[in-house]
């Protein structure tokens, strides 16, 4: 780039002496995960892999013997899979949302957080886009909801939600693909450069070589970088509203009791929100003692998270309360058959869990500063992940269970098949992840980096250690 | 460094600086040296503060005004996509689902020119010069100048600097 005659000498302080090129130091711990063939990260992958493979397995199955060999059929239509489904799309609000508002709003502590958390996004929605094609039974007519030209003179129905469930997923998958890939370019140089170093030449270093795009590190490049980023994450944040929004009005525009509500929308943001960052605490806290990431995600991330994580508690109790009052006090008797199966009928033991889970569990411990620290957090965001679960299983199955005509009898009990796909799907997320681990840092290198150049002093005027020195510490 | 000064020939001079205020300090004396500035690259894994460019023009980009047009492109082509074939004299889409469908067009034709400009004005995917010799040096986090100047002039301005290499 033009450089102009210099002017203003330079402002900061203290030269920042930077490790050795072949040791590097603090940042050993982001690298070594994709340095040489890790057992523990061998042996994590193979077992998500043969739990991903129980999917392939059941899925095909039901390919094979039709949609006969789950639980579905009168009056339960909808059960697990779709469950399953706005489940994990609600898991995929964890990375973008929470990346990108940390990015707009300029909180410096979601650096080692953003790539956590982009990649449990893209990963969940892939994983929940799989399950309306899985739910289809015969999937190789699933083109049929594309809006492609033909001689019958099909269209989608744009006024189906199931229709503006793919436009919205299908543009925030691509948003947040673009929105995980963008940063990682100068990542990715640095891996090609460091491999470059190693063996010149290297398949390594060819292979990054092409996923760095031909990134230089250019002041130019990185205001373009640094611009385009931004632009993603202020244009993903209504994306992602309106995506969960969309799922919700899979079931808010049908007249079915306790589904058609004006709260849904809202409700499902707030509630995958709220998932979200319970899964994004479970895996930040395996990331850390799995990867020896404690200087990375540290108390204070987790603390931070965690004050997040018990708002969104409040916010999703008090919505579960609002809906519930409003029907409660309608008193209307489709609704009320619904909801004192809830209450006190047959979904009573979900429900209730479902409370405990998200609701008391995590106000009794994150409250306190000590529950927001890493273990007690991950666990409490284990049971929110579970207690998200059983919200869409009383939502889905509850309501339909309860049908309003005297001839339309049947019980739904989940078979085998569906228990294995569900399964399956945990161990797909599982695979896709670790796998990810392995070929890019979970950690944004260049994220941090700059985090550490730019850090103010604290308050009591200490600065924060030179990366030299904490070299020496570690 | 532009494409004519890497062309040129002469001997490029690389030096990696462990921090902004050594890089900027040589910085400061190849331009009293006389270099231009379209002979000189810097680089680095990390974007430089504005205080290291303080009296350089500010890079122009046109990501976000891409980014608007690309979300009018798209939510056009939405529209036409939601609407086609036309009526049989009946509204294909009645307006709250048109209105959420040219949103999702909005927002892909948004996402998609955004980062098809950021790939353009990064210069990437396409052909770029070679690596340079310092760039592990890079990668371990220094800031790596090359500066292209005729053979036998003097070197002064990588003092302080953590490694230096030179390449043709």
């Amino acid at each position: 780039m033009s450089v102009d005659v210099p002017g203003r000498p330079p402002t900061d302080p203290a030269p920042h002496p930077l490790p050795d090129p072949s040791d590097p130091g603090h940042e050993r711990a982001l690298l070594r995960p994709l340095d040489g063939v890790r057992p523990g990260l061998v042996i994590g992958t193979l077992v998500s892999g043969a739990l991903a493979a129980l999917l392939v397995v059941c899925w095909g199955y039901q390919i094979r013997n039709d949609l006969g060999v789950t639980g579905l059929g009168r009056p339960n239509f909808w059960g697990l899979y779709i469950a399953t489904f706005v489940f994990w799309i609600g898991i995929s609000h964890a990375g973008t949302l929470i990346s990108a508002i940390l990015r707009v709003t300029g909180a410096e502590w979601r650096r080692p957080v953003t790539r956590c958390a982009e990649a449990i996004t893209v990963f969940a929605l892939c994983i929940g886009g799989l399950f309306p094609i899985i739910h289809l039974g015969r999937p190789w007519l699933f083109y049929y909801i594309l809006p492609l030209p033909n001689e019958r003179l099909l269209w989608p129905n744009f006024r189906s939600p199931l229709v503006w469930d793919v436009l919205a997923i299908t543009t925030y998958l691509t948003g947040s693909v673009l929105y995980l890939l963008l940063p990682l370019i100068p990542d990715f140089a640095i891996l090609r450069d460091r491999a470059g170093a190693r063996r010149a030449g290297s398949l390594k270093a060819r292979l990054y070589g092409v996923a760095a795009l031909g990134w230089r590190g250019t002041p130019r490049q990185w205001h373009a970088l640094e611009q385009g980023i931004r632009v993603m994450a202020v244009i993903i944040i209504p994306v992602a509203v309106s995506v969960h929004t969309a799922v919700s009005w899979d079931f808010a525009m049908a007249l079915q009791p306790m589904w058609h509500s004006t709260i849904f929308g809202p409700y499902f943001v707030a509630g995958a929100i709220y998932s979200g960052i319970a899964m994004l605490l479970v895996t930040m806290f395996a990331l850390r003692h799995g990867l020896g990431l404690q200087r990375y995600l540290d108390e204070r991330v987790f603390n931070n998270l965690g004050l997040l994580f018990l708002a969104m508690s409040m916010i999703w109790a008090y919505f579960t309360f609002a809906e519930h009052l409003t029907v409660w006090y309608g008193n209307e008797t489709a609704e009320m058959a619904v909801y004192d199966a809830r209450v006190s009928g047959k979904f009573a033991p979900f429900f209730w869990s479902m409370l405990v889970l998200n609701v008391a569990v995590p106000l009794a411990v994150l409250g306190f500063r000590r529950g927001r620290r890493p273990l007690p957090a991950a666990l409490v965001g284990v049971g929110v992940i579970a207690g998200m679960w059983l919200e869409r299983f009383v939502i889905v199955v509850g309501s339909l269970s309860l049908p309003r005509l005297d001839y339309t009898i049947g019980s739904y009990t989940p078979s085998w098949v569906e228990i294995g796909v569900i399964a399956g799907s945990f161990g797909l997320f599982g695979l896709l992840y670790f796998l990810f681990l392995q070929v890019a840092p979970i950690v944004s290198i260049w994220e941090v980096r700059e985090g550490e150049m730019r850090a103010p002093l604290s308050d009591a005027g200490r600065a924060r250690p030179s990366l030299s020195s904490v070299a020496e510490e570690s | 460094m532009n494409a004519e000064a890497r062309s040129a020939g002469g001997v490029i001079v690389h030096a990696a600086f462990a921090s902004e205020r050594d890089a900027r300090a040589a910085l400061d004396r190849l331009a009293a040296d006389g270099v231009a500035s379209g002979d000189i690259e810097v680089r680095s894994s990390i974007p430089l503060g504005e205080a290291f460019f303080a009296d350089a023009a500010p890079p122009v980009s046109r990501i976000p005004l891409f980014a608007v047009m690309g979300g009018i492109a798209g939510g056009i082509a939405a529209y036409l996509v939601a609407t086609w074939p036309p009526p049989m004299g009946l509204p294909a889409v009645s307006g709250p689902p048109l209105a959420l469908i040219v949103f999702e067009g909005l927002a892909v034709g948004a996402i998609l020119v955004a980062v098809a400009r950021v790939l353009w004005e990064c210069g990437l995917l396409r052909r770029g010069p070679a690596a340079g010799p310092l760039d592990a040096n890079l990668a371990a986090g220094a800031i790596v100048i090359a500066a292209r100047r005729p053979a036998g002039a003097s070197r002064d301005w990588t003092a302080g600097a953590v490694a230096v290499a030179s390449s043709s």
